[in-house]
């Protein structure tokens, strides 16, 4: 028995040089990124990774050098990291989030999108008609800055020149008009996502309130007999950026019935999948308002045609519909 | 050094006050360590990030996030592109309104674009070597680095931005004070949890990890039978020569995988007091009731330098710890683990 050298240092001997091959490919790895190793380094990774790892796995069985075990673990651990980590291209994701994650993660949240919908439907509802039957509902629900001078107090031509108001602005104006707007929308749509962890009470007060201002600003110009102007004025970019802040909306809900309930999962197990699914959706509404943005500042302050906003904007709607719910389906169908 | 070993006699007051420490600092980082299988069925072990490296991280990102945009900006308005520009009341709009947007995406998608890039790191992580890997061993797909960083909207953009706005009074200042706590819960979630888990984290299933470093030092029983039988007994390998620790199967039994694995500790510590090791080879000796007489029956010589006899115990430390080590690991061979000395398997 005591002759020679011990078995499980002999197995160290065999082994030892791809142990430290794969280690020095992990850290350049970690340096460089995965892009630095050649095309012959590229194909040894994987062997030397499993190598490894079934090193570990006989290590624990014969050997009792615990600073051989530990360095075998780490450098699995080490080496797992690298080789599962994220592994799309930027580009790559983009292209596949828009033909197919983002139309499928809205169909799968069909559901809370109406939801959504229905909560801001109401809200403008009650707005609309407690404004048509008392102005000063106006002051409380709309605020100060929001209302930006277009309140009860001003004159009606006032109100139809900040309609077709615009035309006389160049370009260069509307671009920076354009950029702000984009910026505020996006916050306010990945903020409601995000208060959809509180267990979206918050994200339901947040759209209900937006629904609140929308119906009472209808209603003040409807009170005027301004109601088709302000519909297309609306359409031109509201169907599109609407529709984003509800998506984000229902991202958010759909937070909160991972928290609420779970299922047959664990709770923070069914959260993090929704929250992933949830995730897409925020990003897709973001791109929603971008394309919002640029219609509101260009579309809306040159195109001042009754006619012509409402075909821009029911075809916009058309698109996200078909784009959404026809794609969307498709995908989810064909998994 | 474990207690198993060194006696607690030795000079008490300053021993065990260390062993209480060192023993504490264990269980301590013991908390942060996790078990994840890999996909190939394998479970390894793997450190969570402390929540001071990744406080710091962050804080490094959000200079970055904020400082470079800055210093961008007054490098920009003292460059020559300015001041021919400054007269160009277009372009220096278009130049703004694109500058908003660029700004928009870098303050947002910043820990994103480089969770992405780098593999679950951003610049203020890499520094701290510390990475967002998946909860569940799999891997890490860009949406879930999306949805924890979109959850940075709430946990940090919004605390910052309360922080930096001025505090009202009255009525909107208890407001103001409640938005404050019911953020500050969210803030604090990490501190609430074992997994140190943000709610980015929970909801994208991912943790923070620490990069292991890794050292795979020499193999101590191999080191010590290469350095016994190189001194002075390699002559042929009939008639055998005896080594010069033999010991026999009741000394090698004196001890289990515990005592061994204690040995190896202090037999890798870069720098050990000669009077440890005297100790040590002091105790190890009683136990297996050592005689220091060689094999053919001549006394062993008594180093006068301490030095001398500190090289000699070594010697011993590494020839019993290989000869215990062959025997336990032949043990487990058969399928029989010896955890410690009082386990009779």
């Amino acid at each position: 028995m005591s002759d020679g050298v011990l078995k499980s240092s002999q197995f160290r001997k065999e082994r030892e040089g791809s142990w430290k091959e794969l280690q020095s490919l992990v850290e350049i790895i970690e340096k460089k990124g995965i892009k630095a190793l050649s095309a012959q380094e590229l194909t040894r990774l994987p062997n030397l990774y499993r190598f490894t790892l079934s090193s570990l796995s006989v290590a624990r069985g014969v050997s009792l050098d615990r600073n051989l075990l530990e360095y075998l673990e780490l450098l699995s651990t080490r080496a797992y990291y690298c080789i599962y980590g994220v592994h799309a291209s930027f580009g790559g994701t983009v292209l596949k989030f828009f033909f197919e994650d983002f139309p499928a993660a809205v169909w799968n949240a069909r559901w809370r999108v109406l939801l959504t919908t229905l909560i801001m439907l109401a809200g403008a509802l009650i707005a609309y008609y407690l404004t048509m039957g008392n102005e000063e509902w106006y002051y409380t629900m709309v605020g100060e800055g929001m209302a930006g001078g277009r309140n009860p107090a001003s004159a009606t031509e006032d109100l139809r020149k900040g309609l077709y108001d615009g035309g006389e602005l160049d370009a260069d104006d509307l671009n920076y008009f354009a950029s702000g707007l984009f910026s505020h929308n996006s916050s306010i749509g990945m903020f409601s996502f995000a208060l959809g962890f509180a267990l979206g009470v918050p994200t339901f007060i947040l759209i209900f309130y937006n629904g609140l201002i929308l119906g009472s600003f209808v209603a003040l110009y409807a009170s005027r007999g301004l109601g088709i102007d302000i519909a297309a004025w609306l359409s031109i970019h509201g169907t599109t950026e609407l529709l984003a802040i509800i998506l984000c909306g229902a991202a958010g809900l759909g937070l909160a019935k991972g928290i609420i309930s779970p299922g047959g999962k664990t709770r923070l197990s069914n959260l993090a999948s929704e929250g992933k699914q949830a995730a897409k959706v925020v990003i897709g509404a973001v791109l929603m308002l971008l394309i919002a943005a640029l219609l509101e500042s260009f579309g809306r302050q040159w195109i001042t045609d009754i006619t012509a906003r409402f075909t821009i904007g029911g075809l916009m709607l058309v698109f996200w519909l078909c784009y959404l719910g026809y794609l969307g389906r498709k995908i989810c169908q064909r998994h | 050094m474990s207690k198993a070993l060194v006696s607690p006699k030795y000079d008490p007051g300053k021993k065990t006050n260390k062993n209480k420490k060192t023993s504490k600092k264990i269980k301590k980082t013991e908390g942060a360590w996790r078990r994840v299988i890999t996909p190939e069925g394998v479970p390894v072990r793997l450190e969570l990030a402390s929540r001071g490296d990744r406080f710091a991280a962050l804080l490094l990102d959000l200079m970055i996030v904020y400082g470079l945009p800055v210093v961008l900006i007054i490098a920009f308005a003292f460059s020559a592109i300015w001041t021919s520009l400054e007269t160009d009341k277009g372009s220096i709009q278009i130049l703004f309104a694109i500058s908003n947007v660029v700004l928009f995406l870098w303050y947002n998608f910043y820990f994103t674009f480089f969770e992405i890039k780098w593999q679950g790191r951003t610049p203020g992580k890499r520094a701290l070597g510390i990475k967002v890997v998946d909860r569940h061993g799999g891997q890490l797909r860009s949406d879930a680095v999306f949805a924890r960083n979109l959850m940075r909207e709430l946990e940090l953009f919004l605390p910052i931005s309360i922080l930096f706005s001025p505090f009202g009074t009255g009525s909107e200042g208890f407001t103001d004070l409640l938005t404050i706590i019911w953020v500050g819960l969210f803030v604090c979630i990490p501190f609430f949890n074992k997994d140190r888990l943000r709610a980015g984290d929970m909801i994208a299933g991912t943790w923070v990890v620490k990069i292991p470093k890794t050292v795979l030092m020499e193999d101590i029983a191999q080191e010590s039978s290469a350095k016994i039988t190189g001194e002075s007994f390699i002559k042929g390998k009939e008639p055998k020569q005896p080594e010069r620790y033999v010991f026999t199967d009741e000394q090698v039994d004196a001890y289990g995988i515990y005592e061994l694995q204690t040995l190896e500790e202090l037999l890798r510590k870069p720098a050990v007091a000669p009077k440890t090791i005297k100790e040590v080879t002091q105790r190890i000796k009683t136990k297996i009731k050592w005689v220091d007489i060689n094999p053919d029956g001549s006394k062993r010589p008594h180093w006068k330098s301490a030095r001398n006899q500190t090289a000699e115990d070594d010697i011993f430390l590494k020839a019993y710890y290989a000869a215990l080590r062959r025997r336990l690991e032949a043990k487990m061979l058969f399928g029989k683990r010896r955890e410690n000395k009082h386990d009779k398997s």
